[in-house]
């Protein structure tokens, strides 16, 4: 008797094991005859991995059409015209989301801010940052909205907008960004100097500094600390990105020669880093 | 995490703040040089106080919060770095847990100390099956008493959804007795990514973790515990959140944060992680899933450019460890011209890195707990070891020289390899964990790179001798162990040299009296009122069975034992015998002893061991709070005659901490000492006034190479 309750009891923890879904990889195969929403959800994101966009939206046209009251049906769907470029559905599917389900605002608004950005809705897409950060304080929607703000040259309201974002957040690229904004130069330096306290590699900030100082001979010592800074960094890790670091330094110091220099030494051993790429092309069509 | 613990606050003012009782934890989270973290959670509202000291008996020091809380987070600040902390927590007016040898932390080493240390890495593992622990228990044996100094989680630790409750039951539960005293820092799996959003770092994942988002511990402040970075000792660790899409754009914050945290460091090893490995052919593929294409295309060329040295992820049910690479980011990958080292890597055949930016190796550790597999029979082109069985990886650090090796669930060390910065030289044996017998031979091995010879040195007084001159490549060398009562070995080239611990020397080698894995008797209903522990009880009618003896939530065929104790499913308690012979004295025994849950020993019908049972009656379950596979050192004084010349008996008692439940485990190796003699004719244990007998307790089972 006691082995026949054994085997039931085991028989029991086999099936709830057998339940316990282990993270087997989710086959489309597995999904094909699948009907209930959270499956045919499970569908269109192994689609939208695969990036078969139109198979995912098949799946969930498939879910509005079993479950129409399934409203994050929506947001799903806006992802995925996001995905392929298709930014005036992608607001219509985000809005939908939103009219109908109060649920994922932060996610919603961001990327429908995201997509009316690519539109070139600057106003509806700060609208939709600050809706995101109004029901979430996400860094993604104060860095993004902050730098839609500075290149619309709404300066005040970026700075406005950042200070809260920094405040929300402590995100030091939030600071990097208020700091290029901020209007008052000491405010601006005692951002920067809080964080160039705990910096073990000041370069970035010891450059963000000079741009902020008012005073020029500070300015030209901050980027002479600078260049000291990042060519201590490149005797310890002489790294592509270490050698571009001190290519922004050299530029700041008017070394171009040496920048240049630096660059091409870095992209020799990492060609494929975008931002040595930039830096010197931005340092070539200077010259030119 | 701190609006949560307000909301579960508020949720439990109604419940009496006396009976609170521990739900989770307490575990250790952010540990800085100057502070740690302390969370635990209870079951009903309480006030939180937290004493802490530099020994369980001297807890001087005493923080409180006279407001009631369900979530309990205590930031100790003001420590000293790189320093042991004891610590025991609860309301005011009692302990919940701690103030013992088990609840501690060590705060980290000051930034960019290079400090040796060893990192635990774990992925796909939240299932709550024999497999996890399995998984676990390989890590603490082939740890034996240097356990990792911190946790690294690479996503998925808590199936299927990442709910509160799976997080409890797959995650805290099944790693509550590393957790007390060993920092997490996860990176977020899919699995997680159900319940909890990282857009807004919301939902039990972030509930659970108190991460560095402020760059309390070097690096930039992200400024959201998605994505974060850390310093250990001369390490820089970054975690990235790769699971959801919209932190993955190219113009968003994750990436911009990262450009500018990779500019913000000098350390000397950067290791990044995060849960969809840019290679893997596994239960995923990275050259068709969008979440590896993407964190290779656009994260990789990133982190090659700043010089990474490993980059470590999960999403794949599979261990894949590759060369030393850099530069394949394209899709579908090819090897050629990304390979810079194809080697294996292995003891003494290091990766060798002159400069930074030299490569790195990528390891795809999804093996933790989950079933492992793969879709198709295709290896991944820049793997070089590609393995389908559970396991976690172990990854050392010391100055130079970085050292990864794959456990598997079985305990085999199936992966080894390292990575050295130009000329190293780094003694890895003996240690401590080996047998150094006087006359017998011993294996002294090192890594090194750059080195034509090594000169093998010991001392056992004042002075070094010279073993021998070698060539370094060599990596080996066996060493006849000289009569000595403790020695030091180092290996020696020019300015570089390493040195091991002071050794202790064994007069004989060890015997041993019982194996694991040998025949026992066991018996699985109640012996209440017998004297069953005593040498003369006749146990003829018990059954027998071969060690490991288990039941798990697995099928039989699948559990870490030899006997599957299906008999015991519902019973609380297991009692177990076993004769064994002595003959001649010996000075100490050595009882190496994995049990789960709660266990009691006795020799020749005497108490030498006992832990988590209150209780002796066979009903009675062990410490509800107990689990199994901890660490443990205890010394137990004997008198000197506990064993007989002649034939001995162990009698053992193993509890469940509930009655239904399917966790039972026991295995041990008892194996006995004889101390060398000095000059006036006293063994070790006379000369420092101790009994005449010692048991010396290791809950874990040593793998010897």
């Amino acid at each position: 008797m006691r082995i026949r309750i054994g085997w039931f009891v085991c028989a029991l923890l086999v099936v709830s094991e057998a339940d316990a879904h282990e993270g087997a990889p989710l086959t489309l195969s597995r999904l094909s005859d699948a009907t209930n929403a959270s499956t045919l959800f499970e569908r269109a994101e192994s689609y939208r991995n695969l990036s078969r966009v139109d198979d995912a939206l098949v799946a969930l046209e498939l879910v509005q059409a079993l479950h129409p009251d399934e409203t994050r049906v929506w947001l799903e769907r806006g992802r995925l015209e996001q995905d392929r470029g298709q930014h005036s559905a992608a607001v219509a599917a985000f809005t939908k989301y939103l009219e109908r389900d109060g649920r994922d605002v932060y996610g919603a608004r961001l990327l429908r801010a995201r997509s009316r950005v690519a539109l070139g809705d600057a106003v509806a897409a700060m609208a939709d940052y600050a809706g995101a950060v109004d029901a979430a304080p996400g860094v993604d929607a104060f860095y993004e909205g902050g730098r839609l703000l500075v290149n619309a040259g709404r300066r005040v309201e970026a700075v406005a907008w950042l200070a809260r974002g920094v405040e929300a957040t402590g995100s030091d690229l939030l600071v990097a960004e208020l700091a290029r904004v901020e209007p008052d130069p000491s405010r601006a330096k005692a951002l920067i100097d809080a964080r160039l306290r705990s910096a073990r590699v000041k370069t970035r900030w010891l450059l963000l500094r000079a741009e902020v100082q008012s005073d020029a001979s500070a300015a030209a010592a901050d980027r002479r600390a600078a260049v000291a800074d990042a060519e201590r960094l490149v005797a310890r890790r002489p790294t592509p990105l270490a050698l571009t670091e001190r290519a922004a330094a050299y530029v700041a110091v008017g070394r171009r020669k040496d920048a240049v220099a630096d660059l091409q030494r870095a992209l020799r051993r990492a060609p494929s880093f975008t931002r040595a790429q930039t830096l010197l092309e931005r340092i070539e069509g200077g010259a030119r | 995490m701190r609006w949560f613990s307000r909301a579960l606050m508020l949720g439990c003012l109604v419940t009496a703040t006396t009976a609170a009782r521990p739900l989770r934890g307490p575990y250790i989270q952010l540990t800085t040089p100057s502070s740690a973290t302390v969370v635990w959670r209870t079951d009903g509202a309480s006030t939180t106080t937290l004493r802490y000291g530099s020994s369980p008996d001297a807890l001087d020091a005493t923080l409180t919060d006279s407001s009631t809380a369900t979530q309990h987070e205590v930031e100790i600040t003001g420590l000293q770095p790189d320093t042991k902390y004891y610590y025991a927590v609860g309301p005011a007016d009692a302990s919940l847990a701690g103030g013992d040898e088990d609840h501690f932390f060590v705060t980290a080493p000051e930034v960019g100390a290079a400090k040796p240390f060893t990192f635990w890495v774990v992925g796909d593992s939240g299932v709550a099956t024999a497999k996890q622990a399995r998984v676990r228990d390989a890590m603490l044996r082939e740890s034996g008493q240097s356990p990792p100094d911190v946790y690294l989680h690479v996503g998925d630790m808590a199936y299927s959804d990442g709910t509160d409750q799976e997080f409890q039951d797959r995650f805290f539960a099944m790693y509550q007795n590393i957790l007390r005293n060993t920092p997490t820092y996860p990176a977020i799996g899919n699995h997680e990514g159900g319940a909890s959003d990282s857009l807004t770092a919301t939902g039990p994942y972030y509930d659970a973790y108190v991460l560095p988002t402020q760059a309390q511990v070097g690096g930039v402040a992200s400024g959201t515990e998605a994505y974060y970075s850390w310093d250990w000792a001369n390490v820089h660790f970054i975690a990235l959140e790769s699971y959801r899409a919209e932190l993955r754009a190219t113009e968003g914050a994750m990436l911009a944060w990262l450009q500018m945290d990779l500019a913000s460091t000098d350390a000397d090893w950067l290791v990044v992680y995060f849960h969809h490995p840019p290679y893997t052919k596994g239960s995923h593929d990275s050259d068709t899933e969008i979440g590896h294409i993407e964190m290779r295309e656009r994260v990789m060329p990133m982190l090659e450019a700043a010089g990474v040295d490993l980059v470590l992820g999960g999403h794949s049910h599979i261990y894949e460890r590759s060369y030393l690479i850099k530069g394949a980011y394209d899709t579908p990958t090819t090897a050629e011209g990304h390979i810079v080292d194809s080697g294996d890597g292995e003891e003494n055949r290091p990766y060798v890195k002159t400069n930074p930016d030299d490569g790195n190796v990528c390891i795809v550790a999804g093996h933790g707990g989950t079933n492992v597999g793969r879709d198709g029979d295709e290896e991944h082109v820049l793997m070089h070891m590609t393995e389908l069985v559970n396991g976690s990886v172990i990854v050392s650090v010391d100055g130079d020289l970085m050292r990864v090796k794959n456990v598997r669930m079985d305990g085999v060390v199936s992966d080894a390899f390292s990575i050295t910065r130009g000329e190293t030289l780094a003694l890895t044996g003996p240690t401590a964990a080996d047998d150094l017998v006087e006359g017998s031979t011993v294996a002294v091995t090192w890594v090194s790179a750059g080195i034509d010879e090594v000169t093998i040195e010991y001392r056992a007084e004042d002075d070094w001798e010279r073993v021998t001159t070698v060539p370094a490549a060599s990596g080996r060398y066996e060493w006849t162990v000289p009569e000595a009562e403790t020695v030091r070995v180092r290996v020696v080239s020019g300015a570089a040299a390493d040195e091991s611990e002071t050794l202790e020397v064994l007069a004989e080698a060890p015997v041993r009296l019982i194996r694991s894995g040998v025949s026992w008797r066991y018996h699985v209903e109640s012996l209440d009122g017998e004297d069953w522990t005593s040498p003369g009880y006749r146990d003829g009618d018990w059954e027998r069975g071969q060690g490991p003896f288990s039941i798990c939530a697995c099928l039989p065929w699948e559990c870490a034992c030899r006997t599957y104790l299906l008999d015991a499913l519902l019973a609380p308690t297991v009692y177990f015998r076993k004769d064994f012979n002595v003959e001649a004295p010996f000075d100490r025994l050595t009882l190496e002893l994995v049990h789960e849950v709660g266990a009691k020993i006795w020799i020749n019908g005497r108490e030498v061991y006992a832990r988590s049972i209150d209780d002796d009656s066979f009903e009675a379950l062990a410490d509800p709070e107990a689990l199994a596979a901890e660490i443990r050192r205890v010394e137990i004084a004997v008198p000197e005659d506990l064993l007989v010349v002649g034939q001995n008996t162990m009698a053992v008692m193993v509890k469940k901490n509930a009655a239904l439940g399917p966790s039972l485990y026991f295995d041990v190796e008892v194996t006995g000492h004889r101390d060398a003699e000095d000059g006036c004719g006293c063994t070790a244990t006379e000369r420092s006034g101790s009994p005449g007998w010692l048991i010396v307790v290791l809950i874990a089972l040593r793998r010897r190479r």
